[in-house]
């Protein structure tokens, strides 16, 4: 009897301690976030808020102002200020900084980038019950401020930020692409540009603007430099392209679709006229507003929030003075398939929030992100570049209007390219699309991209770009990208791969364990039968 | 029976833990495996013909090219979508590269300090005039030389269209007045900017505005190359407008040259270079006193200014402008601090004319501080000494012979003092040369002279008065 006691104490002691070991692992997850009852206004907090902006004071000035006004709304609370001028540079960081337990409160970001950041649990906040609260959500009737209400957000803009069945993002502004047009130059040759433009429209006139007098200049600017299309994001040009004919991207879920003949078609046309030069992008060139503001350019499609580095007045020039040529400039919306059915994308900052261990800090956190959202914040970031405000509290405010109505009074906060840009947005918000998010997707954005860089670089280095070619493409993006590797569900957890040996040989080993301990009490039992029998 | 199934079942726990073990240990041992394969793969030779300098320079864009070259600096290795990046400022002998984002493993990434051999295979291409080497990968030269390359002083090229055929080369531009940058609506006057704009903060990159008096240029400290915590940016950080200042970078050019510095040095005042550190670099506006003879392309300078005055050591000059460093020729010196027997002086330098203003200084009385402790504070200046009885007179290493430098020993309130009529100063047919060879001792004599300092001080006598 003792044997049996000590061999079951010995064989539970082990189980259990390899079960608790087991257990251990993985325990270590942030709490949910809880909303406070009250918000604590007396006890200092501090909270980081990393923003991005286009390199432009006139931005960073908005952002000071707002956290001076927040403070002034909250005495206790002090934010802290990190700037980026890149977008990939914060996501890089926030992906660092997620594995040391570092994020910031507030973080511009795309909510592309928000769906890596949820793959590590209850890190990025939920804001569907913080939008609501009636006490500190939006419109709240504690909030210090002139809170905007959730139905004073762009609906469209709003649906952007709802990933995997919640909001963790709002929306801060928005922009989209635009066609900024060397108009004195297509009318040189021969063209007018049309009310909307069309993919063949641009494809003709640039290599038409190839022409060379015989001393090697070109007939169209008389100068040796002449690159009439360039484009700034290429991922944005192949995105566009694929749903303007309704072309597979992905699913909603995070199936690869993009690796289809459409696609290739695209890249077949991009690589006939990267052959000949009449196209080009900004990572093989430069900047398109570098070319089009010295005339080296007729066609530059840029963000419309890049629309104050355009034309020939532009108040913000990158080229030496004596470089810059008189012309006349104007805004389209990108090259279409189908006029009738116009589609662009909607892009610029969203805001979310990650979690803590002081909710207090949260909290304080949700209500900054909402302060965002005000007028004096929207409108004034709004007017340094062509961005649209994302409220439409903002949008009908007189003051916004005004501002609009103003446009080309002057070439500074009323520079109408600027102006333009940003009507051009607000005349098409019911055109604009956005693409699936999920874990991955910000990979896949950047393989559409990168298919036509490789494909423009190839053909001017004499590769050739046929189906072989495409078909190692894909093949390349697939692995660089590691497009394979997207899990296909909306919850997106990240793919934990093949069990690793060792845990199988425990596993496996803890089976033949219960399955000994189960023989052997049928054994005990069998044996005391026989033995009560006997007996 | 229970006792052998306990142990059984102990036994089995055990190997499986022990498995476990070795499974890990297997699965670090693949990673390793897999990482050493991605190295080899990456040293697999490249058989390409090796391009020269020339070569590359007269390859067209988007041709492929295959280089040489040795590392001089590289901004920070970062991963993109799980690509290891750096992009590599290099040189050979010949000329300068830029290699943009080459493939690179952090573990290489280490190993690429400067003077590193390695062969870059890429695509030649241009970004807003800057020429590149871009989708680059590389292999380390084994058992090759190094080379770090010295900066080409690129300061007469300013402005200039040649200045472009020396791009990405580590240059120097010296002397440089820092001027003023200025933010959108801000009347202030910055000495400098983070990002170009002023809409950064540190860390950023710093943009800086610099003047060689025709013409304003921007200097960029490119936060990825030389970051927040070096020496550069902080010594930029601290400029003010006006500063006359020194620059050392990389000829990047970003729709014209906007150089990436790795060195800024302030042009100093004579206070700053006593209190400057020996072997430090030291540059100055200095005026010629005089000179010593000029032989096989070099001159020592007697200079001064109106707060101090300096020796300056074979200073590498051609006879052409040797022969303009007139007493009062105003010069800026660009070398190192150092001592030799006690005497401060410059060596390892270079100058450059430096304006028509001109400054020749009067000799300062210091025979009461012959005998104090102060007396080192006026080395290098011209002085006078009076009432000085020679004690002795010999030439140099008691060898007799008109030409050589002539040693006095002069006694003044029965202390001993070593002076020097030195032959390459004051030479045979001078004044001085010629009087001290009719002297003798016990003469009484007053002397100008520079305070040169050997093992105490020597006066290079230029001019004597015999008394009686």
């Amino acid at each position: 009897m003792n044997n049996r006691i000590v061999s079951l104490c010995l064989i539970f002691t082990i189980l259990i301690g390899v079960l608790s070991l087991s257990a251990c692992h993985g325990s270590n997850k942030k709490k949910e976030f809880e909303l406070p009852d009250q918000f604590d206004t007396e006890t200092p907090i501090e909270i980081s808020f990393w923003a991005k902006n286009d390199t432009n004071i006139d931005q960073v000035a908005v952002y000071n102002k707002a956290i001076e006004d927040f403070e002034r709304a909250y005495p206790n609370v002090t934010v802290n200020l990190e700037l980026y001028t890149d977008y990939g540079r914060i996501y890089n960081d926030v992906i660092t900084n997620i594995a040391t337990g570092t994020t910031p409160n507030v973080c511009i970001t795309y909510p592309d980038h928000i769906a890596t950041y949820m793959t590590g649990e209850n890190t990025v906040v939920p804001l569907d019950s913080l939008m609501k609260d009636k006490k500190y959500g939006l419109g709240g009737s504690e909030v210090n401020f002139d809170s905007v209400k959730e139905n004073e957000i762009i609906p469209k803009f709003l649906d952007e930020c709802f990933i995997g069945g919640n909001y963790y993002a709002l929306p801060y502004l928005r922009s989209t692409e635009a066609c900024y047009i060397n108009k004195t130059y297509v009318e040189a040759l021969g063209y007018t540009v049309p009310e909307v433009l069309t993919w063949d429209f641009i494809w003709e006139v640039s290599e038409a603007a190839m022409a060379k007098n015989p001393d090697g200049t070109y007939k169209v600017n008389g100068q040796k430099t002449m690159i009439p299309f360039i484009y700034k994001s290429t991922d944005n040009m192949m995105i566009q392209m694929l749903e303007q004919q309704d072309a597979d991207y992905s699913t909603l879920s995070g199936d690869v679709l993009i690796f289809n003949d459409d696609t290739a078609e695209i890249l077949k046309t991009v690589a006939s006229h990267a052959k000949t030069r009449a196209f080009s992008t900004f990572k093989i060139s430069s900047y398109p507003a570098n070319f089009l503001n010295a005339g080296q350019c007729i066609f530059a499609i840029d963000s419309t929030a890049g629309a104050t580095w355009m034309g020939s007045d532009a108040p913000l020039v990158d080229i030496p003075e004596s470089q810059m040529v008189k012309f006349e400039t104007v805004v389209k919306a990108i090259p279409q398939y189908d006029t009738e059915n116009p589609k662009m994308i909607s892009q610029g900052p969203s805001m979310c929030i990650f979690n803590k261990e002081n909710s207090q800090e949260v909290l304080a956190s949700w209500l900054f992100m909402q302060f965002m959202l005000t007028n004096d914040v929207q409108i004034a970031y709004s007017q340094t570049e062509g961005y649209l405000p994302v409220t439409t509290k903002a949008q009908n405010s007189a003051e916004y209007k005004d501002y609009l109505a103003k446009s080309g009074e002057d070439n500074d906060l009323h520079y109408k390219i600027k102006i333009d840009a940003t009507k051009l947005l607000l005349d098409n918000i019911d055109n604009t699309f956005v693409t699936p998010v999920f874990n991955g997707s910000a990979s896949l954005r950047n393989a559409a991209g990168q298919m036509i860089e490789e494909v423009a670089k190839a053909v001017r280095r004499n590769k050739t770009v046929d189906d072989t070619f495409i078909k190692n493409l894909y093949s390349e993006m697939t692995s660089l990208y590691k497009l394979n590797e997207i899990r296909n569900d909306a919850s997106s957890i990240i793919k934990l791969g093949k069990m690793p040996a060792g845990s199988i040989v425990l596993i496996v080993s803890l089976a033949v364990i219960w399955t000994s301990i189960g023989v052997y009490l049928v054994y005990t039992l069998i044996k005391k039968n026989k033995i009560e029998r006997k007996s | 029976m229970k006792k052998i199934l306990s142990i059984l079942l102990v036994l089995v726990l055990t190997l499986s833990f022990a498995l476990v073990s070795c499974d890990f240990t297997r699965d670090n041992d693949d990673d390793n495996n897999e990482n050493e394969n991605n190295e080899n793969n990456q040293n697999n030779t490249v058989e390409e013909k090796v391009m020269t300098y020339a070569e590359y320079a007269a390859a067209a864009l988007e041709t492929e090219v295959v280089v040489e070259v040795y590392v001089q600096a590289t901004q920070g290795w970062w991963s993109k979508d799980g690509q290891g990046l750096i992009t590599v400022y290099a040189a050979d002998k010949d000329g300068a590269y830029f290699i943009y984002e080459m493939k690179c493993s952090e573990a290489d990434a280490a190993k690429l300090t400067p003077g590193t051999k390695i062969k870059v295979k890429g695509y030649k291409a241009a970004w807003s005039g800057e020429v590149e080497i871009i989708d680059a990968s590389f292999e380390f030269v084994t058992g090759a030389d190094t080379y770090v390359s010295t900066p080409l002083d690129a300061t007469s090229l300013l402005g200039a269209d040649e200045l472009i055929n020396h791009q990405n080369k580590l240059v120097s531009f010296k002397p440089l007045t820092v001027v003023a940058s200025n933010k959108k609506d801000d009347t202030t006057n910055y000495a400098f900017l983070y990002n170009w704009d002023g809409s950064g903060s540190q860390g950023n990159d710093i943009y800086f505005n610099v003047s060689d008096g025709k013409n304003t240029y921007t200097f960029c400290v490119e936060s990825y190359l030389t970051g927040k915590d070096t020496d550069v940016y902080k010594a930029v950080e601290a400029l003010q407008i006006g500063d006359v200042i020194t620059v050392e970078g990389f000829l990047y050019w970003y729709n014209g040259a906007q150089p990436h510095v790795t060195k800024v040095n302030k042009v100093m005042t004579y206070a700053e270079y006593t209190a400057a550190e020996i072997d430090s670099e030291v540059n100055l506006f200095v005026y010629v006193q005089a000179n010593q003879s000029w032989w096989d392309n070099k001159i020592t300078l007697y200079a001064a200014d109106e707060d101090g005055a300096y020796f300056i050591y074979e200073l590498p000059c051609s006879e052409a402008d040797a022969a303009k460093l007139t007493p009062g020729t105003k010069i800026f010196v660009s070398g190192y601090k150092a001592e030799w027997s006690g005497e401060v002086e410059i060596v390892d330098a270079t100058f450059k004319f430096a304006g028509e203003d001109t400054y020749v200084a009067t000799p300062v009385d210091l025979t009461d501080k012959l005998a104090s402790n102060d007396l080192i504070n006026y080395q290098n200046q011209l002085a006078s000494f009076n009432g000085l009885t020679i004690k002795s007179i010999s030439y140099k290493n008691n060898e007799p012979g008109y030409g050589n430098d002539i040693y006095v020993t002069v006694t003044k309130d029965g202390v001993d003092y070593d002076f020097c009529v030195e032959a390459y100063l004051t030479a045979p047919g001078t004044d001085v040369y010629d009087i001290f060879a009719d002297l003798q001792a016990g003469d009484v004599i007053d002397v100008e002279g520079f305070v040169y300092w050997y093992n105490g001080i020597n006066t290079h006598i230029t001019k004597v008065v015999a008394n009686g």
